[in-house]
């Protein structure tokens, strides 16, 4: 998954270039707008300018008739000085015109009129103050006259040349107009094209950051519901929000793996735990067991029974059958106060019932008929002790003592595919229903059950429970009875190698 | 997306710099306008002439300042044209007097009356302003030249045209434009000199029109009615035929022999159409530029002679289409 393009051009460096152009471009407008205005204004001012110096002119010349016309009846030398000054004025003021008479040949033709009537009209006032002065009382007015009447055709020339300034304004005034419109025109239209652009744009980009966002928000929303099956999010707008999105979903895809991984480990755990706790249930129950075990492998009925037989054969003098039977009791004793949790062979368990069946046989004689039928081959498979020898001291006790005519016990085990069948068969009283369930019921714990005539005070359940354990299925111990009839308790032990012998 | 508004952007931002150099340049053109120029003239250095004719729209003196002009654009010169709106003796005064306080480098003028505009003129020719007399001489002043018709001649030649239509028998009356204008009476006394050695012609009436087309028309149809033996017209300025013209048309007087003066196009038309019996036609585009082509040598020192005569053209209705084409080809 590609986490960042080579190409990639962030939200801040879009918005920036964004902003630039749009600042650039108002700017331009502004700027195109100011400098327009600059442009037509200036043209204004030159017409303006224009009119008004040709007006100061003129009004410079009315003042300096005045001054002179009067100068010459006081003869105050405070007018001569404002004459003086004013003549200076206006020679000034035609320097100043001269640049603004830019238009057409006729005009500059008229300002050259101006200028050397205004020359001419100077020349004959200063003329008739001389001639004042030296008291030429005629030659004074002459010039006098011929100076108002050359300052009266000043005048109307410089009206004229004001006249055709404005009416070549006029054109001016025209196309500055038609270019302010213009101007305003495109000023609209662009400031409205700049803002539609502008909100365009802003609506795109918006979106462009929005849209992925909700899509992100909708998937976080899908995975904090637990549901990581949503489809990667896909942005392909090169910049912050693109890596945003696909660092998500790459989260997503290790969120969830994690969430797999650690789903299994708990899996794990937890059958580990099971297992645990099986264990420690196994070793509890073991330890109950024992206990219970120490305390009833010596089942002291049994004892009395068998002691009481011997006790009778002893005074009977038969030697022989004391010593055996006194073996054979001691072989069962040391038998039941071995380990148990310890695995025996087959043959080792079948043997101590034999020296069970011995001691039985003596006081039942013939009311006990017994027969073992080991298949050959399974003599050393390993099983868990004392599983056969109690079953077959409860088929003893249902089958043979409450029955007095006596009854037969047969004992066969055989392979079967990949169990060991145990086979502990009598035709005794059998087993109520009640009582198979009871037995079978896993859930209730070994009762005290009366175990009169047992070497053990190990019941049925207890079996079932070790041997379930022991090999770790349910499915081991059956139980079928008829009553009056008889029981079988099959055993269906399954064949592992840690329960097989060394050599099989 | 980006792109797209960046090439909008873009285009925009084009336009309006360009239409922003289109305004810079479009308010900084100025436009030039020549009064009678068509190249650029330095107008310091250029000689400025003034040309002060009798009236400024009238049609006559129009042909005068195209002749002058034509020689002015090609001697490189500046020349100004002048001429009171009606015709009045103290606005030639008052330009006589401008001229001469603006400097001007020479004068151009019809004299309306030459008694009293010579000391005008001397004026000028005293202030180092060359003047030249157009279409009406001042003979008596200090003017450098005279360029114009001899107006007496015209008259006499007026005058014989006017005794062959009438078959030496004519009860004539007299249109003229302006009683105090020399031109206008050189020609009628050169027509009277004439005129009195036939003893059946005789003038019965002198009226004035005052130029104008309207007092033109009021005279005439004045004099009409005041003479009813009437049966000729000497019509002595270029306005006065045509009024003379319409009257008849309107009046149906055809029987009045006319003779006009001057080629303005209805008066041709009226030749053509036998209304006026023939006009003697001056030259005004020959004044106008000789004059100015005069002025050029004055200015450069050389001697002209003091009176140019420029003739004049008697056109009668055989000849008046011939005239009008030529005088189209030359436009």
């Amino acid at each position: 998954m590609k986490l960042m393009k080579q190409n990639i051009m962030s939200i801040k460096k879009k918005l920036l270039r964004f902003f630039f152009m749009l600042i650039l471009l108002l700017g331009i407008l502004n700027y195109y707008s100011f400098y327009h205005a600059k442009l037509s204004n200036e043209r204004y001012n030159q017409i303006i300018d224009k009119i008004v110096v040709l007006n100061e002119l003129s009004n410079l010349i009315y003042q300096n008739d005045l001054y002179l016309e009067n100068y010459l009846y006081t003869y105050s030398s405070d007018l001569l000085l404002k004459y003086n000054e004013t003549t200076q004025k206006i020679k000034n003021q035609i320097v100043k015109i001269k640049p603004t008479v830019t238009g057409s040949e006729a005009a500059k033709v008229i300002f050259k009129n101006i200028s050397n009537m205004t020359q001419t009209y100077i020349s004959h006032s200063n003329a008739a103050i001389g001639l004042k002065g030296v008291d030429n009382e005629k030659g004074y007015f002459t010039y006098f006259m011929q100076s108002k009447k050359v300052s009266g055709y000043t005048q109307n020339y410089i009206k004229q040349l004001i006249n055709l300034e404005l009416s070549e304004s006029a054109e001016v005034y025209k196309v500055l107009s038609e270019n302010n419109k213009r101007t305003q025109f495109i000023s609209g239209v662009s400031i409205i094209i700049a803002m539609i652009l502008s909100f365009v744009f802003v609506l795109w980009f918006s979106k462009s950051i929005t849209k992925p966002i909700e899509k992100l928000v909708k998937s976080a929303q899908k995975i904090s519901e637990g549901d990581f099956e949503i489809d990667p999010i896909i942005v392909e707008s090169n910049d912050e929000i693109e890596i945003l999105a696909n660092t998500f979903n790459v989260m997503k895809e290790d969120i969830h793996d994690l969430i797999l991984e650690i789903k299994g480990k708990i899996e794990l755990e937890k059958n580990l735990n099971i297992q645990k706790m099986q264990n420690l249930e196994m070793k509890n129950m073991l330890k109950e067991i024992q206990l219970s075990a120490l305390q009833s492998q010596m089942n002291p009925h049994f004892l009395f029974n068998t002691l009481n037989i011997i006790s009778k054969t002893a005074l009977l003098n038969d030697g022989e059958k004391t010593c055996d039977l006194i073996e054979a009791l001691s072989d069962i004793l040391r038998y039941n106060l071995g380990k148990i949790d310890k695995p025996v062979m087959i043959k080792d368990e079948i043997e101590i019932i034999q020296q069970y069946f011995y001691i039985q046989k003596s006081r039942f004689r013939d009311r006990v008929a017994y027969e073992i039928e080991v298949e050959k081959g399974t003599e050393n498979f390993l099983i868990p002790i004392l599983t056969i020898q109690p079953l077959v001291e409860n088929a003893f006790i249902h089958g043979i003592e409450g029955n007095i005519q006596g009854g037969k016990i047969e004992i066969k085990i055989y392979r079967e595919e990949n169990h060991l069948m145990v086979c502990v068969i009598d035709d005794g009283v059998g087993m109520k229903e009640e009582v198979i369930k009871r037995i079978l019921d896993d859930s209730e714990r070994t009762e005290n059950e009366n175990h009169k005539g047992h070497t053990t005070g190990i019941g049925l359940k207890n079996i079932m429970k070790r041997l379930r354990i022991f090999y770790g299925v349910e499915d081991v111990f059956h139980i079928q009875s008829i009553e009056n009839k008889g029981t079988t308790i099959l055993l269906k032990l399954p064949i592992k190698r840690e329960t097989e012998g060394r050599d099989v | 997306m980006m792109k797209f508004i960046s090439i909008i952007i873009f285009l925009f931002t084009a336009i309006i710099l360009f239409h922003m150099v289109w305004i810079t340049r479009n308010l900084n053109i100025e436009k030039t306008k020549n009064i009678f120029s068509k190249e650029e003239l330095d107008i310091e250095k250029s000689p400025h002439y003034v040309l002060i004719s009798h009236e400024y729209d009238n049609p006559y003196w129009k042909i005068v300042k195209e002749g002058a002009e034509k020689a002015c654009e090609e001697s490189g010169v500046i020349i100004e044209y002048w001429g009171p709106p009606v015709a009045d003796m103290n606005t030639y005064m008052e330009y006589i007097d401008t001229a001469i306080a603006a400097k001007v480098d020479g004068i151009l003028m019809y004299v309306l009356n030459d008694q009293i505009l010579t000391p005008y003129i001397n004026n000028a020719v005293n202030n180092d302003i060359p003047v030249i007399t157009v279409d009406t001489d001042a003979p008596d002043s200090n003017r450098n030249a005279y360029i114009g018709t001899n107006n007496y001649e015209a008259g006499v030649i007026a005058a014989k045209e006017m005794v062959r239509i009438t078959g030496g028998k004519g009860n004539i009356g007299i249109i003229t434009g302006d009683l105090r204008a020399s031109n206008q009476i050189l020609r009628i006394e050169g027509f009277q000199s004439v005129i009195k050695n036939y003893p059946n012609m005789k003038v019965v009436d002198i009226k004035a029109s005052g130029v104008k087309k309207i007092g033109v028309i009021r005279a005439v149809t004045q004099m009409i009615e005041d003479h009813s033996s009437l049966n000729a017209l000497y019509c002595t300025s270029a306005l006065d035929g045509i009024g003379a013209g319409e009257v008849i048309v309107k009046k149906n007087r055809k029987d009045i022999q006319v003779v006009a003066f001057d080629d303005l196009p209805q008066t041709l038309n009226y030749i053509d159409e036998g209304i006026i019996h023939a006009a003697i036609v001056q030259k005004p585009y020959k004044m106008g530029y000789d004059g100015v082509m005069m002025m050029n040598e004055i200015m450069k020192n050389q001697t002209v002679p003091k009176v140019v005569d420029t003739g004049v053209t008697l056109i009668k209705k055989e000849n008046v289409k011939e005239y009008i084409e030529k005088n189209r080809k030359e436009e």
